[in-house]
Parts: structure tokens; sequence; C-alpha cells
């Protein structure tokens, strides 16, 4: 059994989902900083979709990527500097060249569980600079074990070092994630991640799962600080890891000291796994919908539970919180008798 | 492409041609047809003929059938000359091969693992109904004196740390996707055997191993390639695992000149393996490369399979191949190595302006 995990660390870019992408830049300093001392080998920043989607759409970052990126590259000494990428939003000439030059030493490439094509050039980019880079699979509950399989073996034919799954919605159990990961150990010849959402208070348990699978790269946050219900939260995966005997190189004290930190002067409301996350998690619905779903739901007086049902009903994923209008007026409409 | 660069691939071919005695005679007025031309093989075996012409009287003619030769001419402009004919072929449509043709050799097939995993079909219709297509043209050829098929030896690699004999026949999970390419190359080297036997076209196969050297893309998801312009860029050298899976490397004018031999002098109906001699290590790679820089680079050594059991060692038994034509190289490793540096570097620079 190979007893090291590589932990990745979130808190600056899931996070970011949970105060709608408002994070300061005294937030990116402190946190790094603290990161940095703890150990952490790798500190994720940015807006909560990457680098390159601050936009109307999804979400209008109050920090460009450029400042972003050169605070965090300031504060962090021996941890590695990260960024999500997707497709679409990260452009390679503009973003992905900006991020190299502001010192960024890993990219993680993501992609909708059903579409790695679309990662073929970033990663390449990336090998070609000589820079760590992952392939993500988001909202991969979404592809059965075999199809998300073939989705990474994709991503590892581009050239990525390792494929993280994505439990975007918060939706699975710990068979799911044993089943997935498996699939992936399987297929591929590197290692293989997992990054988890606590909708059913699962973080920590599906971790724990993927790792027993074969997963030894696993993502988590400080205090959880994530979209929706959160992510695992970092220090107790740290604690946990440790008393099953795998090493993560993070000082655990110190990790305490940095979620201590995190939840003082970062977090403004700690995460926590309310009546719509439950149903945003049984739906399969990504995370960092929430704020826009509770927000609609009552400006236009409908269940944000039903919104989240009929969201997960439509297989709405990242990139489509257009939806989230469309389906609260349509539900509005049933309700109060009016037609569609 | 500047002089020095030509001088030193006409250096490398007249080396290799230097070791196979009677190489050039049996070669004289040939009539050559590469399908699949204009990748790295193609290339080098234009690199030959030219060479071959121009000093040893050759009279060969070479037509490279590919599907960019607009491209591969703007590269090459000094092998766009009259005794090499471009045509623009994609194969896996059917098509036709000069009359005159002496030696079909098909080279067509994607090896390219970012394609086997996002277009798979495509790979195996390239692969096997391209060779299909090809064997079809061939049996219309009057004066067809050989068809060799460059096949790989992952058609018959399976999981193993020993050297690869022609006479493994290996052991393939073929409905696992990841196998599909060496899937389409058994079957490959099944339509070949079908028409040699039904049709009478004397077929010879090439398994390919590991080629290393110029005309090849350090951009392309190898390990070897991606160590040299990591290397050259003065970036780390990041080597997947520990570093321990092993490789033989064959250098390209070698490999030409060894897939030439056995078109002109193999048996027919016989597998000759085509790669190097000595296995070594990723990691053995990456520190050999790091002795021939002045700014030395990092080798890091990135996560490991969860499957750490699995074995992904890649090397042939030539045994066969010199015993029964005395193929040899004139590239060892090391050679191939600083030969392979000193043209990358070239032209890494070139580009870069």
């Amino acid at each position: 059994m190979n007893k090291k995990i590589l932990i990745s660390d979130p808190t600056l870019r899931d996070g970011n989902h949970a105060v709608r992408h408002q994070l300061r830049k005294n937030d990116f300093s402190t946190y790094c900083k603290a990161a940095d001392a703890a150990g952490v080998p790798m500190v994720e920043v940015g807006h909560g979709n990457g680098l390159g989607a601050s936009s109307m759409l999804v979400g209008e970052c109050s920090l460009s990527d450029e400042i972003i990126l050169s605070t965090a590259r300031e504060n962090l000494q021996h941890s590695k500097l990260a960024v999500h990428a997707i497709p679409g939003f990260c452009t390679i000439e503009r973003h992905m060249a900006m991020a190299l030059d502001l010192g960024v030493d890993v990219f993680r490439i993501a992609a909708h569980c059903t579409e790695a094509d679309i990662t073929d050039r970033h990663i390449a980019f990336a090998r070609k600079h000589g820079k760590e880079v992952y392939g993500v699979l988001m909202m991969s509950h979404m592809a059965s074990p075999d199809h998300l399989a073939d989705e990474a073996f994709k991503m590892q034919g581009y050239g990525a070092e390792g494929v993280v799954i994505m439990d975007s919605s918060g939706h699975y159990l710990p068979f799911d994630v044993s089943e997935r990961i498996s699939a992936l150990v399987e297929m591929l010849s590197i290692p293989v991640g997992f990054h988890a959402h606590n909708n059913l208070g699962m973080g920590i348990a599906n971790s724990v799962a993927a790792v027993q699978a074969g997963a030894t790269i696993i993502d988590g946050s400080a205090r959880g600080f994530g979209a929706g219900s959160g992510n695992a939260q970092l220090e107790v995966l740290v604690a946990v890891f440790e008393k099953m005997g795998y090493e993560t190189g993070i000082d655990l004290y110190k990790i305490l000291d940095a979620a201590d930190i995190a939840e003082k002067e970062i977090i403004p409301s700690l995460p926590y796994i309310s009546s719509t996350s439950i149903v945003s998690g049984l739906s399969g619905v990504f995370s960092g919908f929430i704020k826009e779903v509770n927000s609609i739901s009552a400006e236009h007086g409908v269940d944000a539970r039903d919104i989240f049902t009929e969201l997960g009903s439509r297989n709405a994923v990242a990139g489509q919180e257009s939806l989230i209008l469309e389906v609260a007026l349509a539900l509005k409409g049933d309700s109060s008798g009016e037609a569609r | 492409m500047n002089i020095n660069v030509n001088k030193q691939i006409e250096e490398d071919c007249l080396s290799s041609l230097k070791l196979q005695i009677g190489l050039v005679e049996q070669l004289k007025g040939q009539s050559i047809t590469v399908i699949g031309g204009t990748g790295f093989i193609g290339t080098w075996i234009a690199e030959l003929v030219a060479i071959i012409n121009d000093t040893f009287d050759g009279n060969i003619t070479l037509e490279l059938l590919g599907r960019s030769t607009s491209l591969w001419a703007s590269k090459h402009p000094h092998l766009c000359r009259d005794d090499i004919i471009l045509r623009v072929q994609d194969v896996r449509s059917p098509f036709s091969i000069r009359e005159d043709t002496t030696l079909v050799i098909y080279a067509a097939a994607i090896a390219d693992p970012s394609i086997h995993a996002s277009d798979p079909y495509k790979v195996y219709q390239t692969n096997v109904g391209g060779i299909e297509n090809a064997l079809h043209a061939a049996s219309r050829l009057p004066r067809i004196a050989r068809f060799l098929n460059i096949s790989s030896g992952l058609a018959v690699a399976g999981s193993t740390t020993e050297a690869i004999s022609e006479r493994n026949i290996g052991i393939l999970d073929y409905t696992r996707i990841q196998n599909m390419y060496a899937q389409s190359r058994r079957t490959a080297e099944s339509l070949a055997c079908i028409f040699a036997a039904q049709f009478r076209i004397p077929v010879i196969t090439a398994r390919a191993f590991t080629f290393i050297g110029p005309y090849q893309s350090v951009d392309a998801p190898w390990a070897i390639n991606n160590f040299i312009r990591d290397t050259i860029n003065g970036n780390d050298i990041r080597i997947r695992g520990d570093g321990s899976t092993r490789r033989s490397y064959l250098y390209g004018s070698d490999a030409a000149v060894w897939l030439l031999k056995i078109a002109v002098a193999g048996k027919n109906g016989d597998i000759y393996n085509v790669g190097g001699e000595e296995a070594i290590s990723h990691s053995e790679v990456a520190h050999a490369l790091v002795k021939l820089c002045k700014k030395k680079p990092d080798i890091v050594f990135t996560g490991k399979s969860a499957s750490v059991d699995r074995k992904y060692d890649f090397f042939p038994d030539l045994s066969y191949g010199k015993s029964s034509l005395n193929l040899k190289q004139a590239f060892n490793m090391k050679l191939s190595l600083e030969r392979s540096m000193l043209w990358h570097s070239k032209n890494i620079l070139s580009q870069k302006g």
C-alpha cells in the first residue's frame, strides 16, 4: 500500500464560492502564510470556478486573477501554488500564460466528467512549460465508473500526471467513491485523487474510502470552507490520515492553527449542512449553485428544495446558472396556475 | 533547417548505412512507396534515399503518401526533389500505389497515446482500415517484391520485465479500451497474414519499439522526448513513478536503415523486432541528459500509480534480426542521446528565434 497522501488545499479557491468570490487580498496572504507554515504541499487559489472565470454568469470576483496569484506567490515559500483551470473560462494565451509568468507551479485542468477531450491543449501547454499538471473531472457522479475511467484515461493520454475526480454536488456515499476510484486505479498508470463535498456529511468518510480504494491525492479545505456545505475538512483529514498511518507531510498542530486563523480572519460563516444542501446533494446539483438558488428562491417565493430537485432532474451543471431562474419561474408558474 | 543540422543528418545516415554491408546495392533501382510517409520513419527513409541517390548513384524513386504533405515539404525543403514524390492520401479511404513500385512500406499508424485515448475509432480505422486499403492496393502491383508492415512491439508486449521476442504472442484483454492500439496492431498483422496467404503478397512484419532522434516531436507525450524538451528549456525533468520503468532506444537513422534492410533482405512471412539493444530506466535516461547540460535541471519524481505492482518495461529481444540479417546499431544509447540533444537543441532554439 502506498502510505503517502498528497494533500491539495482549495480553501482559497473553493472557499471563494462560499463568499460569492469576494475573498480579499488580505485573506489570500494570511491563509497562504499559515498553510505554508503548516507544510501544506499544494495551495489552490482563485475564483471558485478557476482562472478566467470571473463573469456575470458565474459570479464576478472582487480581485483579478493577477492580484490573487501574485499575492499568493509572495506568501508561499514552500507550498506549491496551484490553480484550477476550466477550458472555456480559461484560455491558454491569456490566462495560462499569465499564470506561468506569475509563478504558478501546478495546473489542475478541469472539465465536466464526460468532456475530458476539451482539456487536451491546456494539459499539453502546462507540460510543455515544465509544470505539474493534473486532470480534474467535475460532477463525477454524472458518469458511470467505466465512463469516468475512460475520460480519465484520455487525460492520462494528454499528459496529466494524475487525475482527480470531484464529488461537486456532495452526492456520493463511500461505496460510490470506492467503486469509481477503483475503476480509475485499474485503468490508469498515474495517481488518482478525490475532492469531496459535504452535503450528506460524507466529506471525510468519502475521502477515507477514496484512499482505501487507491487514491493518493486528496483535497481538503480549512474548516471545510468551500461551495455549498463545504469540502472535506482539511485539519480533520490530516488527523485521520495520521491515525491511519498515512504520511501527508503536514504538521498537525500547525494546520490546526491555520484552520483557527481561517475561521477567525477569513471565513465569515462556517459551512454547515443546511436543509437545502441536503436536497442539493441528493439531487446531484453543483454545490456552488446554493447562493444563487437561495437568492432566487427568496425573490420568487419558490421552495429552494424544489428548485434543486428540478435542477437535478434536468442534469444541470456548473456554467448553467441561468437555468436556476428559469426553473424557479417554471415552478412558480406551475404552482400559481400560470402558463409556462 | 540550417546547413549544420542537415550535415548532422547526413553524417548519421552514412554511419548507419556503413554497418549494413550490401544494402545500398540491394536498394539501387528500387521504386519505394512509404504509406504514412511523412512521419518520423518516412522522413528518415527520405533522407537515406536522397543520400544514396546523391552519393552512390542509387537511382531509387521514393513516393511518400501522407495526409499533410505540404506541411512536410515546408519543413524539409531539401527533400523536395525529383526522386522524392509526395502524394496527399488519407489511408482510411481506398487508394492506389504507383504501378512501378517494388517495395511497399506501411508506416501509417497513429502512435500518439493522446489520440488513442480521445479518438480510438480513428486510430483503429487508420491502423486496421489503412493497412487493408494498402494491401488491396499492393495486390494490384505487378512488380512488388516486398510489403513491409511496420507494426509495434506493443502488439505482443503485455506486462513483462523481460526482453520481448518475435515469438512472444502476448496476452491482451482486447475488451479494454486502453489495449485498443495494441489490438489494432495485432489485427493489422492478421490482415497482412491473410493477404500473404490468399493473395500471395510477400509480406514481412517489423515490430517497432521505441525510437529516438531528430524528426520526433518533443511535445508528443512520450517520456524521453519530454525529458529532452524539458532539459533544453531549462525545466525540471518530471518522471512518472519511481523512474524504474525500462525502455531501449533506436536512433532514427539506424531504425530507417534496419527497416530498409528487412524490406530487401528479410524472409517472407517473418517478423523482426526493431529497437535498441540497451534497456535503460527512465531515471538513468534523465541522469544521462543532465550530464549533457551545462545548466543542470532537477529530476522530479511524480506520484506513483496505486497499482504499484504493474510493470511497463518495453524492450526487444534482437537476437533474430542480428543473427539472420546482421542488424547493427551505429548509435548506442549514449550517442543517440547526444545526437538527439544536439539536433533538438538547435531546432528548439531556432524556433525561439
